[in-house]
């Protein structure tokens, strides 16, 4: 991962309702947290920079976009799938079968992510994206709320 | 034509009848994404080698004795509690039972959606649902029903067959049709979100409505004395206990049997 990638993980992070983010690949680990008063600052300064090209003189519009652009990219690329309903979420079709994706794994729109279980009712939520799995944003085996997200993936 | 196709709209009038097959729920999860199938297919087996029941459950059947089937269906309850449909399901094989039976068999649903004969279990229904991110797209309706079965081993299960005392065995189909034509009206009812009529009949046939009987919780281990109230849209159990309410959710309670 470079420089660059990092810069837009951490726009997407920054823009995200994710208080906590920890990612992990090959030779390389990192975790975000936001929960102090001090990185909401930090982040927030980037708007009021984003926005004032709109107000400013035309002449200095040429430089402006090219410095807004990579955030609207970053936070473009990467996507969540949701829960669709409040119930228990689990990684594998059974009890003893594999696990439907991993982190890394590769998926296109259609392929089933997850079950989630409600009241003997199991819904195979399949994902309505192509890309790659980021990260599992919630445990096996544990309660979900509507609309919480369940996989940060890449867009392709 | 098969003996099994349905006097119905769709549930049950196309057909696929196997002598065995691993589980229909399986099969149908997998075959309901050809081209020809319409909304209503069933897959019938004689047999299934793995079938299923809740998550990782077994569910055991004497060859050739019951009622197992999958009904394809595209439930329109997107913004509504989606447990509307499970129940919709349990009243319709309810009275499907009632109609065939044509007297008044002590039939009920045991919460959420076991079919009780007595105090025993007569079937059962395992529903999976497709989901393309936020969007239902179609349900699988799995369904297991005990008609000529006589062995149970320690199982507090009964068959049809069994509980009427018949001594021939009874036609499987007969039963299944009137099953299809009571799904069909309970399903019809349920796409048009009428679910006052799915309400009421749900609750007048629930196990152990407005009776005091033991229970387990599952948090504290503790055996209380519990009175069911209700089975609210979500498919949670109401229970009015000696000091107040409470909602049950699926795993959080067990029914004691005498």
């Amino acid at each position: 991962m470079d420089t660059k990638e990092i810069q837009r993980l951490l726009d997407y992070i920054a823009k995200s309702p994710l208080a906590e983010v920890s990612i992990e690949t090959e030779g390389l680990k990192v975790a975000v947290k936001k929960n102090s008063e001090a990185a909401s600052i930090v982040y927030a300064t980037p708007a009021p920079q984003a926005a004032a090209p709109v107000a400013q003189a035309p002449a200095a519009a040429p430089a402006a976009p090219a410095a807004a652009a990579p955030a609207p990219a970053a936070s473009d690329n990467l996507v969540t799938i949701k829960s669709p309903m409040i119930g228990t979420f689990y990684r594998a079709p059974g009890p003893e079968k594999p696990d439907f994706v991993e982190v890394g794994s590769s998926i296109e729109a259609g392929k089933p992510v997850c079950i989630i279980e409600a009241m003997k009712l199991f819904n195979e939520i399949e994902s309505d994206v192509t890309g790659k799995i980021v990260k599992i944003l919630v445990e096996n085996a544990s309660p979900v709320e509507f609309d919480q997200p369940l996989f940060l993936v890449e867009k392709a | 034509m098969n003996k099994y196709q349905a006097p119905t709209e769709f549930i049950g009038q196309q057909i696929k009848y196997l002598e065995t097959c691993d589980s229909t729920n399986t099969l149908a999860l997998k075959e309901c994404l050809e081209e020809d199938i319409k909304e209503g297919f069933t897959w019938i087996a004689d047999h299934q080698t793995q079938g299923r029941g809740q998550r990782g459950n077994t569910w055991l059947s004497k060859k050739g004795d019951n009622l197992l089937f999958s009904i394809y269906l595209k439930p329109k309850l997107q913004n509504q509690p989606h447990f509307y449909f499970s129940k919709a399901i349990a009243c319709g094989i309810i009275e499907g039972l009632q109609v065939w039976s044509n007297e008044r068999l002590p039939l009920q649903i045991k919460w959420p959606n076991d079919i009780y004969i007595g105090e025993q279990k007569l079937g059962g229904i395992l529903i999976e649902n497709q989901w393309a991110g936020s969007q239902w797209t179609h349900s699988i309706v799995g369904i297991g029903l005990n008609i000529n079965q006589e062995e149970f081993g320690d199982l507090r299960a009964n068959s049809l067959k069994q509980f009427l005392n018949k001594s021939e065995h009874i036609p499987r189909e007969h039963v299944f049709h009137a099953i299809c034509q009571s799904i069909e009206k309970y399903f019809k009812i349920c796409q048009t979100h009428q679910f006052e009529e799915i309400e009421t009949f749900y609750h007048d046939h629930l196990f152990r409505l407005n009776e005091w009987n033991l229970y387990q919780e599952v948090e504290s281990n503790q055996i209380f004395d519990g009175k069911i109230l209700q089975v609210n849209e979500q498919g949670l159990l109401l229970m009015e206990k000696q000091n107040g309410y409470k909602l049950y959710d699926l795993k959080e309670i067990i029914f004691i049997f005498p």
